[in-house]
């Protein structure tokens, strides 16, 4: 089965390989209100998995539970094959995490702040791993160079290399390209999708660009008012919803119900 | 260790902060010139006794004992505690707050969280990164008088121990505010307000607090003698300064740290209940701070989040 519209728990495809997010009924309330509700999807190895919704649908609580930050009211979910509540540190050593609006220790060099980074994530000499991402990330000009002076986009290029420095096995993505001019977008999507075409990292990428999803992500999900309306692979959404011209028209329609667009 | 990791940084990040360099140049400075300045004030009055004496000698009159007959080398240092309570714990109070606000504002809590590390350990880290910080102004500030009070009066062993007690109770005194500063920039939301609040409480203990102590006296400010007459409301005087005292964070220091000096006279049996209260005020600031951290949510803890 795949592509189930306005449904709460859904898989990409038919066999399921290789699942690196497993997420099961989850919820997050605080008090009354419910700001992820009962959500349930699933992400293969390898995936760029694109989240997306509107402002205040529930995608950054999702994502800071799937982190360990936040703990799930209930449900459950599995993230690099350890369960996030009961088994967080070995989730913790498993993923990367770039948050949206990181501004890191201005008055540390590039490189000093890496090398903190890194000893926590418990690489224990950072030295050549830091020169190795710098180099893929095509940074190696800001090593030197006190993250006050950085602009925007170097900053993201640096919050990438601390995501990635301990080999994450998930990289997870809060709205990344947030701020940024258009080169910096360019920058930071061809970033992403050559650490997955080299590395063949699984990325979930929080967005409300849709453009970034049709160019970065190889399925997607949709989130409104904490509900997980839809999920499927981008290739599938598009040919379900060929009719509409843009992933702009594709979204609405999703989220207003629109299955009858649909073919 | 990872908490060993965090604190080498917060001493680093603190090493950095050029504002807090100020205060701690102002701070080593008033050390350094403290004894002097002792030293200078009991020498003009050695020499106006000793003009004076002369005087009187001259005119056959009897000579009065010097005023200074029963001083003793470390009272050259007193304006210390005076330092300490003032320069001392506002640099203290700003070491806390930019500790607790460091990584806020840096909005890492979220990467550095995601990783292999408890709030134990980060939390424990920070903590003794502004601990030792604070160690090292001791130890700086206790070498210095040492030093200028050998060379302006000398010193006994009882005097070394004496500067040592000194310096350990102001380390926990200046911990105990150090801690306010960075339990309020932990939960704040807003950086000008959590460095505020402390500032007030410091206020408040330092000057509002003693008022309704010693200060109740007409001359209580000046010179903590009880008065040997009658003051008006002296009961009601009594009853509220008995009151408050136990909360006197500043009397409590004031007397042992007199103590420690020699300038108060005192017996050492009395400092027991005073150094019992600061040691009291220092485990309710930990507690709070405790507390903070516990409750502390790290996906909310960015400033910006």
């Amino acid at each position: 089965m795949s592509g189930l519209i306005q449904g709460n728990y859904m898989e990409i495809d038919g066999s399921l390989p290789n699942i690196v997010i497993d997420v099961r009924s989850l919820t997050k309330k605080y008090g009354d209100f419910v700001a992820v509700n009962n959500v349930s999807f699933r992400v293969r190895k390898g995936e760029v998995f694109g989240f997306i919704g509107h402002n205040g649908a529930g995608k950054t609580t999702t994502v800071n539970m799937l982190t360990t930050l936040l703990q799930p009211t209930s449900g459950i979910a599995k993230v690099a094959g350890f369960e996030i509540v009961k088994e967080y540190m070995e989730v913790k050593k498993r993923i990367g995490y770039l948050p949206e609006n990181l501004q890191l220790y201005e008055s540390m060099t590039a490189y000093e702040n890496l090398a903190y980074l890194g000893k926590l994530s418990g690489i224990v000499n950072p030295d050549a791993r830091i020169l190795e991402v710098l180099t893929f990330l095509d940074a190696t000009g800001y090593k030197d160079k006190k993250i006050g002076e950085c602009s925007k986009g170097m900053r993201q290029k640096i919050g990438i290399a601390q995501a990635i420095l301990h080999k994450p096995e998930v990289l997870f993505l809060d709205e990344p390209t947030s701020g940024l001019d258009p080169q910096g977008v360019k920058q930071l999507r061809d970033s992403v999708l050559k650490l997955n075409e080299q590395t063949g990292m699984t990325i979930f990428v929080n967005t409300h660009l849709l453009s970034e999803v049709t160019r970065m992500c190889t399925s997607l999900g949709v989130l409104s008012h904490g509900h997980l309306i839809y999920v499927d692979s981008l290739a599938k959404t598009l040919e379900r919803f060929k009719n509409e011209e843009s992933l702009e028209e594709i979204y609405l329609s999703i989220e207003h119900g629109g299955e009858a667009n649909a073919k | 260790m990872r908490s060993s990791l965090i604190a080498k940084n917060e001493i680093a990040s603190i090493v950095r902060d050029k504002t807090l360099w100020v205060l701690f140049a102002v701070f080593v400075f008033m050390t350094l010139i403290s004894a002097f300045i002792g030293w200078s004030s009991q020498h003009t009055v050695q020499e106006v006794y000793s003009a004076s004496a002369a005087q009187l000698r001259a005119q056959g009159m009897d000579i009065p004992p010097s005023p200074l007959a029963d001083s003793t080398p470390l009272s050259l240092d007193k304006n210390m505690i005076i330092y300490t309570l003032l320069i001392g714990v506002l640099m203290a109070i700003c070491m806390g707050h930019n500790a607790g606000m460091r990584e806020r504002k840096a909005s890492v809590m979220k990467i550095i969280f995601s990783r292999p590390v408890s709030k134990l350990e980060f939390f424990a880290g920070k903590i003794l990164g502004l601990g030792a910080i604070l160690l090292f102004t001791m130890l700086l500030a206790a070498f210095i008088t040492t030093v200028t009070s050998l060379l302006l009066t000398g010193l006994s062993s009882q005097d070394l121990l004496n500067i040592f007690g000194f310096y350990v109770l102001s380390f926990i005194y200046l911990c105990t505010f150090a801690m306010f500063g960075f339990s309020f920039a932990l939960v704040m939301s807003d950086e000008t307000i959590a460095l505020l609040i402390p500032i007030i409480i410091w206020l408040s203990f330092t000057f509002v607090i003693p008022e309704f102590t010693l200060a109740l006296y007409p001359t209580g400010s000046l010179n903590p003698v009880i008065p040997v007459v009658s003051t008006p409301h002296e009961a009601t005087l009594n009853a509220i300064a008995d009151i408050v005292r136990p909360f006197s964070l500043v009397d409590h220091y004031k007397e042992v740290e007199g103590y420690f000096l020699q300038v108060s006279g005192s017996a050492w049996q009395d400092q027991l209940y005073h150094i019992g209260a600061i040691l009291a005020w220092f485990i309710l600031s930990l507690a709070a701070c405790a507390l903070v951290i516990k409750r502390f949510n790290p996906a909310a803890g960015d400033l910006n989040a």
